[in-house]
């Protein structure tokens, strides 16, 4: 007999991969919300690291320009406006 | 055990914003670079990125994730919502070189090659036909459609591999989805 926590569970897996690989259709949106409340606590950004690492994987590290540094540099708000909330 | 770069970046560590600018910076701007059409794009998403990293900085929970890779996931959502918002400016034109920076900002890199690396080897752990449709999908921003006409497999099974890829990688990550590090899947 299979086991419905893990039936949720898997479902909510694939929905995760459907959406961090290619996002999601609204009833889809729909499905995946309606199942997150069966699951408290559920870890939704496991797929976004696992797609993070595909990019990791695939991305070439080229160094920031200078400029570009300063620009972000100077808009950055100073950190101790920046604390977590 | 010292706090990570990103937790004193959330402790108000006056340095860590710099540091986290020399040793990340490269990473974001090459994602920002692959995924936006236009140079004053990419330059827009970096700092819209870093924003983003300065405000979640403090979430950042070294059990999970390596700080490379919630960067990354940081980065990857920022421009997948600007690439959402300006689809219809999507233009493929490589950009033009830019400066080599310094050797310092290189050892840095280096640091996050090692981490690419490791990254590679977690995908080397799929099946080939896994790694090529989360390759496309994920590094190339292919949808499912294209990447069926790409690889002549049924739409179905473009979904089943991307899945099966995904899924697989999370274990290997070693990170259960309610809320701990296992060591593999339930």
């Amino acid at each position: 007999m299979s086991d419905p926590w893990k039936s949720t569970e898997r479902r909510l897996l694939e929905l995760l991969a459907d959406r961090a690989a290619f996002g999601l259709e609204r009833h889809e949106e729909q499905e995946f919300r309606e199942l997150l409340q069966m699951v408290p606590g559920f870890d939704t950004e496991c797929m976004e690291r696992a797609a993070a690492t595909v990019q990791l994987a695939c991305t070439s590290v080229e160094p920031m320009p200078a400029a570009v540094r300063a620009r972000v540099r100077r808009s950055a708000p100073q950190p101790a406006n920046q604390r977590r909330s | 055990m010292p706090p990570t770069l990103l937790q004193r970046v959330a402790d108000a560590d006056a340095a860590a914003v710099d540091e986290c600018l020399g040793k990340y910076g490269g990473l974001v701007w090459s994602l920002a670079r692959r995924m936006c059409p236009r140079h004053e794009d990419a330059e827009d998403a970096v700092q819209e990125i870093f924003v983003e990293i300065w405000r979640n900085a403090g979430k950042f929970d070294p059990e999970v994730a390596s700080e490379a890779t919630y960067i990354t996931m940081i980065a990857r959502r920022r421009l997948i919502d600007r690439y959402r918002r300006h689809r219809r400016d999507l233009d493929t034109t490589p950009l033009e070189e830019e400066a080599v920076g310094s050797d310092a900002e290189h050892e840095k890199w280096t640091e996050i090659s090692e981490e690419a690396a490791r990254a590679r080897e977690h995908m080397q752990q799929l099946r080939p036909e896994e790694r090529q449709v989360l390759e496309l999908s994920i590094n190339h921003g292919m949808s499912q459609s294209q990447i069926a006409e790409t690889t002549n497999l049924p739409l179905g099974t473009v979904k089943t591999h991307t899945r099966r890829g995904l899924i697989r990688l999370r274990e290997l990550l070693g990170v259960d989805s309610v809320g701990g590090v296992t060591g593999g899947g339930r």
